[in-house]
């Protein structure tokens, strides 16, 4: 019992740390992009329904406010990480551009529908299409801009 | 009437049992991350519990006796209380889980940050259990429940690839960029979804205050066959619902709100409405299981009166344990414990944890001198101690595999 | 272990038929756990234990189980016992009425001893909350 509670703490709460190879500093950027990939497509599924009127206004609040939030906290994570090489430092600043701009389509989305405004939504969540391309083609080859 | 009643629990237990927290979110995350291919681990559990609650329910008619008091006299004292701590931590731990997801539903139509309604929640959980009978309720949440329905609809509705969906469920495979412990890591989690303990305190406690007799085994397996296997059928449709929405897109399932989106989409603001009553009456009817189920598994060992249908005064000792069980879930949801990680872990120790209660049920079940002619016949023996194994695997596999996996990040 | 004849004159295998068994008063409620037994023994030199009382209670499980588990049982029952002296609760082998799957005893749980407990917890909180006595409704 101890055991198992011991275990599921030490899993629950071990951080983040530190990257101290390319190969690593690369999963974790990988692992950073999917997380945030997650996110943007589902705002991206959010605005869709909350402008079609296929959602009521609340839940689309919610969804658009834990997009926002899981971006914002796997932005954090990865600023925290510390590149080891100049190969690192591209490949942070590729990734970095790429959350920054998820992140602020993200927040607006998630103001605009807290204001009730879901009609706005499809077409504030446009530039996310491109973003999650560029997302997926970071996850499917991890480096600098190629 | 009696009949109809009989019934109604045994698609209560399955709604609130089969599909509460956990399987809304095993089923989505596995549907999202694996696709379909880890739709045989929804199956093996489906069987597994039922096998396992018609073993118990025969077990509750025929002695008379609930699991936790069979527990204690066929483990001992000290082997005996061992098990109740294992088995009511990890009771306790689905209680917060239920509790933080019937919180989590009402966020959704409310937008108010879910951690407000967690007291609210846990003060309407023990209300209901104080004063409100058990048959008026089990037919509220046994009709609302049937809201969740709604998924399999919706997974029509999106018009899939039906023999993909097929084929990826019938030829399973680890998908790309997933490592083997991870997959299986998922798999142990939707097998201990299906086959929660809290199920089986729940039903037999149940069976005995009933008075289930001889005669009522017939209903009783009315009850686990048609009940279970409709539980079933809906973690399928929300797997498949999030199989085709969510994976093609790269979408993790980390948050309930996720696992109403596929409804939404395919059907609009009704079926997104029927998904949400859905959840809230999944979700409660769960939280009042596991509730009650602390206070059975606490009382059945130290012989305590206990019941759902005495007056509170008349089992004081167990209307304290419910109290204080509700209070702690209380305390530990309010912390902002995150409640998905809290559901996952409910889930996999549950799976870990199952051959402690298993084991002396498929004991007495094959004792003539408890069960008379009512013993495991030599089908259902074979199967039972099949899962044995199974289960036995499961256990031994559990921690480990959450250590490798990080718990599946 | 051993055989002797033990209320009703059955032979009784003590340990397998009396422990951990669940004790129901009169009218059918449930009064507590066999935690430990109790035995006599005769000055004749052949004559076998005889089992005068069944043990219920925490200090009774603690003692049964022993080990760490039951120092910490008994000290949690020293603090929660109303009474001073740490006996175990006894539940005198004359009352009992018949011992099947579970043991019946010839008395009203609210005078037993080893019902103390939840006559406590009943007077001294679940009393208080409103709605107590009510069948739920």
């Amino acid at each position: 019992m101890v055991l198992i509670v011991a275990v599921a703490l030490i899993v629950g709460l071990k951080p983040m740390t530190p990257a101290r190879t390319r190969d690593g500093f690369a999963h974790k950027s990988k692992d950073t992009a999917e997380s945030v990939l997650s996110s943007v497509q589902t705002a991206r599924l959010a605005a869709r329904v909350g402008t079609r009127g296929d959602a009521f206004g609340p839940y689309v609040s919610v969804l658009m406010s834990e997009s926002d939030d899981a971006v914002a906290k796997a932005q954090g994570s990865f600023d925290r990480i510390q590149p080891p090489d100049a190969w690192s430092d591209a490949t942070r600043a590729r990734l970095g551009r790429l959350l920054v701009r998820s992140g602020d389509v993200v927040s607006q989305l998630r103001i605009t529908a807290r204001r009730g405004e879901l009609d706005r939504l499809e077409h504030q969540a446009q530039p996310l299409r491109r973003l999650a391309a560029r997302l997926q083609a970071f996850i499917d080859d991890p480096g600098p801009r190629p | 009437m009696k009949k109809v009643f009989g019934v109604t629990l045994g698609i209560l237990t399955a709604m609130g049992g089969f599909v509460d927290i956990g399987d809304l979110v095993a089923n989505s995350e596995t549907g999202a991350r694996f696709g379909m291919s880890l739709a045989w681990a929804v199956l093996l559990g489906v069987v597994g519990i039922i096998v396992y609650a018609e073993m118990a329910g025969r077990v509750a008619s025929v002695t008379k006796r609930a699991t936790f008091d069979l527990v204690r006299e066929r483990l001992g004292a000290r082997a005996g209380l061992a098990n109740l701590g294992a088995s009511f931590f990890i009771t306790m731990l689905t209680l917060i889980a239920e509790v933080a997801g019937v919180a989590l539903a009402v966020q959704l139509v409310v937008d108010v940050n879910y951690l407000l309604w967690i007291p609210l929640v846990g003060f309407a959980v023990w209300m209901v259990i104080w004063r409100v009978r058990f048959t008026t309720l089990e037919t509220v949440f046994g009709l609302m429940g049937l809201a969740i329905i709604v998924v399999v609809v919706a997974v029509v509705q999106l018009h899939p690839s039906w023999s993909q969906l097929w084929h990826h469920a019938s030829h399973p495979s680890v998908p790309s960029g997933e490592g083997h412990p991870t997959y299986f890591y998922y798999a142990i989690a939707l097998f201990g979804a299906a086959m929660t303990p809290y199920e089986v305190f729940f039903f037999s406690s149940g069976a005995v205050e009933e008075k289930w007799t001889r005669s009522d085994l017939v209903l009783n397996r009315a009850n686990v066959y048609l009940g279970f296997p409709l539980g079933g059928v809906l973690s399928l449709g929300l797997m498949a619902g999030a199989a085709i929405v969510f994976h093609p897109l790269g979408v993790g399932v980390d948050n309930l709100s996720q696992v109403a989106l596929p409804t939404s989409i395919a059907l609009g603001k009704v079926g997104l409405a029927f998904v949400i009553v859905g959840f809230f009456a999944c979700t409660v009817g769960a939280a009042l299981e596991t509730a009650l189920s602390c206070g059975y598994t606490v009382s059945q060992y130290f012989g305590w009166q206990w019941g759902k249908l005495v007056k509170p005064r008349d089992a004081a000792r167990f209307h304290l344990v419910v109290l204080v069980s509700i209070f702690v879930a209380v305390v530990v949801g309010v912390t902002a414990v995150d409640p998905i990680k809290v559901t996952e872990y409910s889930i996999v120790l549950s799976a870990a944890a199952l051959p402690l209660t298993y084991f002396p049920i498929l004991v007495v079940a094959n004792d003539r001198t408890y069960m008379g002619d009512d013993v495991n016949g030599p089908v259902k023996n074979a199967i039972a101690t099949f899962y044995m194994v199974v289960l036995t695997v499961v256990a031994l596999a559990t921690i480990p595999l959450m250590i490798a996996t990080k718990a599946g990040s | 272990m051993s055989t002797e004849p033990v209320g009703v004159g059955r032979q009784v295998w003590a340990v397998l038929e009396l422990l951990d068994r669940q004790l129901v008063d009169r009218d059918g409620r449930l009064v507590g756990k066999v935690d430990d037994v109790e035995f006599e023994l005769d000055d004749e030199p052949d004559a076998l234990p005889r089992v005068t009382a069944l043990l219920a209670g925490l200090g009774a499980l603690a003692n049964h189980i022993g080990g760490d588990t039951g120092a910490a049982l008994a000290a949690a029952e020293r603090r929660l016992a109303a009474r001073r002296d740490h006996q175990p609760s006894r539940v005198d082998i004359a009352i009992v009425r018949d011992i099947g799957s579970a043991i019946e005893l010839d008395a009203d749980g609210e005078n037993l001893d080893t019902n103390r407990g939840e006559r406590w917890v009943r007077d001294v909180i679940i009393d208080k909350i409103p709605g107590a006595g009510h069948v739920a409704e």
